[in-house]
């Protein structure tokens, strides 16, 4: 089957979010971060999460893993992992349990999240006791350093302390830990962000061999469209808030159906050919207090009236391709 | 020949290892030469990667920092010799663009306060109808109004809108060049294209030049006319931007470009790169390509002499490599 022509009917979903909403509360009324974002994630798929600064794509992932912190606040929705746990309802223990084991997290700047004082060794240690008790020594040491070699590590950064290693090195420290007690879902955010192209070529090697031997799902937050080109199987686009459009890769970038997108799309300067820039302006409007209609409205160049008015759904216009817009009609037979 | 704008010569800034500091010397930049010329503004690009000395370089034709060995000439005068008067002067023509558009500012002013400071620091105006004459000219510049944003703070307005507004602050005082050290890496995607089209135009329309110091290879191809491309420290190569990006000579440069993420599914990464253990370690700082541990080539020579630059192709692209060395 090819995944990156979207098809993806008959695999199992690893993850359905459903009408997730997370608000920010601050003294001049609510900030809508995300509002009401619905997608699923495939078993064994990259899905991309793409959109630019302050659209809400790390507070949507944040949601997911329910690590919101005040004043933000989650609103509602369900986050259903594997048809049969909804991470929303959990109590504290249930959810500490299903933290590293079924979901775990690569963060934003995941290199400075290590603890300087600590081993690479007794870092992974960690994570693998906590959820699974004491280990027998000998074994802890072989999976540990199965783990290193999973990402690509020399086997004495065993020994080593975070700050003998290289940017690269530390980053795939942390994938390690993230895939260390085999999870269903990683979600990596901006995992390649603070890397020399060069690392990140590496590193983004490094996350989609682990995708691929392990079958591991995974949702990439970034804004380098070029990074989802080389590695997502779908892209999720968010602005202000809102899904606009979810598609597969390739329909993303080689026939993008929202404006949004198209001018995302447009926007990435090519190493290939020099083109005439194109000039937009950015968000119009304020986050605590959304136009009524198509969030995209006031930056949108084909607005019309129905878009001022009515919000559009996100709706499926081929299998696995959704479009939250007016003006893409062919809506499929349900 | 007319004495051009900026000439840097054998440019070269090591950091640390001095007397009682106990850390070993560390090479930012060795041994740059550059020359904008004063007759035809141009775009010049530094590219490079971290710890490539790019912003070293801005620091030091800025005058933030003093160079090790070396000359900076600014229109034949030595920036390190000038006085205090002739310092000022030079500010006046040589203005500076920073990366972050959200630390440049004081929040607790409206954004005119930078403005005014300006204006007040170079005696540019003699009321305040002529400082809101200049002002208002700057905005229109970088394509905003006075009315709409001047006495807005810092907080209420977007990145994109931050950065152009610096650009309109350094166009103030119509400066001859702008160092733009990471202009557009903080700005989103969308809105890049609004500060490059702006860096073009004021070069075309106002014959400013710009030394555009970034890592964005792709931004550089759409808006620079020279680009030297840095390695640790070194010119790896040097042409003009788009022979350059389209034809790399030089292995680092080639593994660099190959490895841009291309915003197509058809054109995925065709190889598996994999970096020495210590992928960004230094290497020895005397003698020797830099570029020796990752490089595909690597000869005997390599190690034991740094490569000068060597001519390419006829229209001044050149090199740090043995692979070029015709004699």
């Amino acid at each position: 089957m090819n995944r990156n022509d979207g098809n993806d009917a008959g695999r199992q979903i690893a993850l359905d979010v459903r009408d997730l909403r997370v608000h920010y509360h601050t003294p001049e009324g609510e900030v809508i971060a995300v509002n009401g974002i619905s997608f699923q994630v495939m078993r064994g798929e990259l899905l991309g999460l793409v959109g630019e600064s302050g659209c809400g794509k790390t507070t949507a992932a944040m949601g997911i893993l329910r690590l919101v912190q005040p004043p933000g606040r989650i609103m509602g929705g369900q986050v259903i992992l594997k048809d049969k746990i909804d991470i929303l309802a959990l109590d504290k223990e249930e959810l500490r349990r299903i933290r590293w084991t079924e979901i775990s997290l690569i963060p934003q700047g995941a290199m400075n999240s290590l603890n300087p004082t600590m081993k690479v060794k007794d870092q992974i240690k960690d994570v693998i006791e906590t959820h699974e008790g004491r280990q027998p020594k000998q074994a802890l040491k072989e999976r540990i350093l199965d783990l290193l070699a999973m990402v690509g590590l020399p086997s004495r950064t065993y020994d080593m302390y975070p700050h003998e290693l290289s940017g690269g090195m530390k980053q795939r420290v942390c994938i390690a830990m993230g895939i260390a007690l085999d999870p269903t879902l990683v979600i990596a955010d901006e995992p390649t962000s603070a890397l020399d192209v060069i690392v990140q070529r590496v590193v983004a090697q490094t996350l989609l061999d682990i995708k691929n031997r392990m079958g591991v799902s995974m949702i990439m937050i970034g804004h380098d469209m070029g990074l989802m080109a080389q590695m997502a199987d779908r892209i999720a686009v968010m602005y202000a808030g809102n899904l606009v459009e979810v598609a597969s890769t390739r329909t993303v970038l080689k026939n993008p159906q929202h404006p949004y997108t198209q001018l995302l799309i447009e926007s990435i300067p090519s190493i290939k050919e020099r083109k005439p820039l194109k000039l937009t302006e950015g968000l119009t409007h304020d986050l605590r207090n959304p136009p009524p209609g198509c969030i995209f409205q006031f930056r949108c160049p084909w607005v019309q009236d129905i878009c001022r008015v009515q919000k559009p759904p996100l709706k499926a216009i081929s299998p696995g391709n959704h479009v939250a817009c007016h003006l893409v009609e062919k809506e499929m037979p349900a | 020949m007319t004495t051009p704008l900026l000439e840097i010569r054998n440019a070269t800034k090591i950091y640390g290892g001095g007397f009682l500091s106990g850390s070993k010397p560390v090479v930012a930049l060795q041994n740059f030469n550059l020359t904008l010329p004063a007759d035809t503004a141009k775009i010049v690009t530094i590219a490079g990667e971290s710890g490539s000395g790019k912003s070293t370089l801005a620091n030091l034709v800025l005058g933030f920092t003093p160079l090790s060995s070396g000359q900076i000439l600014f229109k034949g005068h030595d920036l390190g010799k000038m006085s205090r008067a002739q310092r000022f002067e030079y500010r006046r023509h040589v203005q500076a663009v920073f990366q972050d558009p959200y630390a440049v500012y004081n929040p607790f002013y409206p954004v005119r306060h930078i403005y005014d400071m300006v204006i007040k620091n170079f005696k540019l105006a003699n009321s305040k109808r002529e400082a809101d004459d200049l002002i208002e000219d700057a905005l229109n510049v970088v394509g905003m109004q006075g009315k709409e944003v001047l006495h807005k703070y810092p907080h209420q307005l977007s990145g994109g809108q931050r950065q152009r507004m610096m650009v309109a602050r350094a166009y103030l005082l119509k400066p001859e060049l702008i160092v733009a050290d990471e202009p557009v890496s903080m700005v989103d995607a969308s809105l890049r294209a609004m500060i490059l089209d702006i860096m073009l135009r004021l070069r075309d329309e106002s014959g400013i030049s710009f030394l555009y110091i970034t890592h964005d290879l792709s931004t550089a191809y759409q808006v620079g006319d020279d680009i030297y491309l840095l390695y640790q420290g070194s010119i790896a190569e040097h042409g003009e931007t788009v022979n350059v990006i389209e034809n790399p000579k030089h292995p680092y440069v080639q593994q660099l470009i190959s490895s841009i993420p291309a915003p197509d599914p058809d054109l995925k990464w065709d190889s598996e790169i994999s970096l020495p253990d210590d992928e960004e370690a230094r290497t020895r700082i005397e003698g020797g390509c830099r570029f020796y541990n990752r490089c595909p080539h690597h000869w005997d020579r390599c190690w034991d002499e740094h490569p000068p630059l060597y001519a390419v192709d006829g229209a001044g692209h050149r090199a740090a490599c043995f692979l070029y060395d015709d004699a």
